[in-house]
């Protein structure tokens, strides 16, 4: 059986603009609120013990805080084989979310070209 | 104002399993995925994090270990954006796949951990009434595999079939099993009912009949026995899967004592290890653990390991016999034989480690390398950290252990 490990919340997690940020096991990842309306979350992300910072990933329209962050599996032959991963990704319906921060890179890419052009 | 009461319990009657669940849905995010308008974080974004790094376990084999996180079944109620229990789940996966008593690296919440052992069963659950597409229910305890009833079909060829899928904890749907009911008990035979099928399918050969015309379905890991269809959905006998009881790690490098000779003892911690004998040909070794005034605590036959047990392929890994007869566990000290294979597409041995330390492929090796001259090479951990699923994590008690099929 391919087993792996996981930690979950034992109780509710519950967040505000007041109280903006829960931390996880051994600080290891921090999940940051910050705008909330009480009624949908346009700004959110994540950051790690590492210092590194994820981009914003709530809009005008986010109401919730679901999340698919990074790719775990047995990793093998270069290649990470995710099967829980795999499912999650697959159900998400907006993209295809493995190219999300290629996209991101481009059309910096791109604007940063638009940018030099005008000047 | 007796039929009022009488109403009253018809109502109730009528919206109980309702609300029963609608309560199981709000209560924790078990078994299931993130919504479809998740965000994703591409391990590119957070590269310290989240891509995959490399560490050798014992014998220097590289494996890759990687980290991640989800959240799921998040919702703002009353102004406020809630988890629920199992909402935010974090997942690690290292070298356990490939071994448990190869030292198998892997990252637990960003520390560097190594893999000592693990202990699966299966959870068993009798007499189930299931609606279709029902919620799933934990073959075990809470937070258990749990059986989904996904599909139901009324006839198919005189039978009427149900499939059924296992889902983890986690949101993992992962085996699938089909049953299938006869309507009455003067329905067709089995043999009948797969012939007019085959027919229909222009085929002559009948396929095996679990396919076709049984009312249970089995595979290594899981099982389902179906006893018939009730007008509230179809009622399982019997089903069970495989789930994980615990796993043991250890945060601390073991100390590797090789060529220990019989008498040679070694310490380790507070603690002696003393070897008593070493018999090569037979691949066992008898050791004792000592405290530091030299009374023995514990005393153990290690092995046979021999090339008979690397030759089957899985039994180290999944022999309940056989793997724990290579260790000897004393409170939160191991002592175990040290296991010399590489095993590079799946569990159990395909290369031996030699005299000279290289790795040979099965075949081309004649003797165990643990076991050299009347020596024998040792590993020791100081300090195994038990990890009970479903339970509190004693570092930090917000959190529970949970399986992460992946």
């Amino acid at each position: 059986m391919m087993t792996g490990l996981a930690i979950e919340n034992a109780k509710t997690i519950t967040l505000d603009s007041k109280n903006n940020s829960y931390e996880g096991p051994r600080g290891l990842f921090k999940i940051v609120v910050d705008e909330f309306d009480g009624k949908v979350i346009p700004s959110w992300h994540i950051e790690d013990k590492y210092g590194e910072k994820s981009r914003n990933l709530g809009d005008a329209q986010c109401k919730s805080l679901d999340t698919i962050v990074g790719e775990v599996g047995l990793y093998m032959m270069g290649r990470v084989m995710t099967n829980v991963y795999h499912q999650a990704l697959d159900n998400v319906e907006w993209t295809d979310p493995k190219y999300v921060n290629k996209l991101i890179q481009e059309n910096k890419r791109l604007k940063s070209l638009v940018d030099g052009a005008k000047k | 104002m007796g039929k009022r009461n009488s109403w009253s319990i018809v109502l109730a009657m009528m919206f109980l399993p309702a609300f029963a669940f609608v309560g199981y849905a709000q209560e924790s995010a078990h078994y299931k995925l993130p919504s479809p308008s998740a965000s994703y974080v591409d391990p590119p974004e957070m590269p310290q994090f989240l891509s995959p790094k490399l560490l050798p376990n014992r014998h220097g084999v590289k494996r890759g270990l990687t980290e991640g996180f989800m959240i799921r079944q998040s919702n703002i109620q009353n102004g406020k954006i809630v988890i629920p229990p199992g909402g935010l789940i974090y997942f690690t996966f290292g070298g356990e796949f490939f071994s448990t008593l190869n030292g198998e690296p892997f990252a637990f919440a960003g520390k560097e951990s190594i893999w000592v052992d693990k202990k699966e069963a299966m959870a068993i659950r009798r007499d189930l009434t299931m609606p279709p597409n029902g919620p799933p229910v934990p073959l075990g305890e809470e937070g258990t595999i749990a059986l989904a009833h996904t599909f139901f079909m009324e006839t198919q060829s005189g039978i009427r079939r149900a499939a059924f899928k296992f889902v983890f904890a986690n949101g993992y749907g992962t085996w699938d099993a089909s049953v299938f009911i006869p309507l009455d008990t003067y329905s067709r035979s089995q043999n009948a009912i797969a012939y007019s099928h085959l027919q229909g399918e222009g085929m002559t050969t009948p396929p095996p009949l679990q396919l076709l015309g049984d009312p249970y379905n089995a595979s290594s890991p899981s099982y389902v026995v179906a006893d018939g269809v009730a007008s509230e959905g179809t009622k399982v006998k019997e089903a069970g899967a495989l789930d994980m009881i615990w796993f043991k790690i250890s945060y601390e490098k073991p100390v590797i004592a090789s060529d220990m000779a019989a008498g040679q003892s070694i310490s380790a911690g507070k603690y002696q290890v003393k070897v008593l004998s070493v018999d090569s040909n037979q691949g066992t070794a008898r050791i004792a653990l000592l405290d530091s005034q030299g009374n023995a605590l514990a005393e153990k036959t290690l092995g046979p390991l021999t090339l008979e047990t690397y030759k089957a392929k899985q039994l180290i890994e999944y022999g309940t016999m056989v793997r724990p007869t290579l260790f000897l566990d004393y409170e939160n000290m191991r002592v175990q034989l040290d296991t010399k294979f590489d095993d590079i597409w799946s569990p159990g041995p395909i290369k031996l480690m030699n005299e000279a330390g290289d790795f040979l492929p099965l075949p081309q090796v004649n003797e165990v390398s643990t076991f050299h001259g009347g020596k024998v090479d040792l590993v020791i951990y100081k300090d195994v950290k038990k990890m009970e699923l479903r339970r509190p994590w004693d570092e930090d008690p917000r959190f529970i252990l949970q399986t992460a099929y992946i």
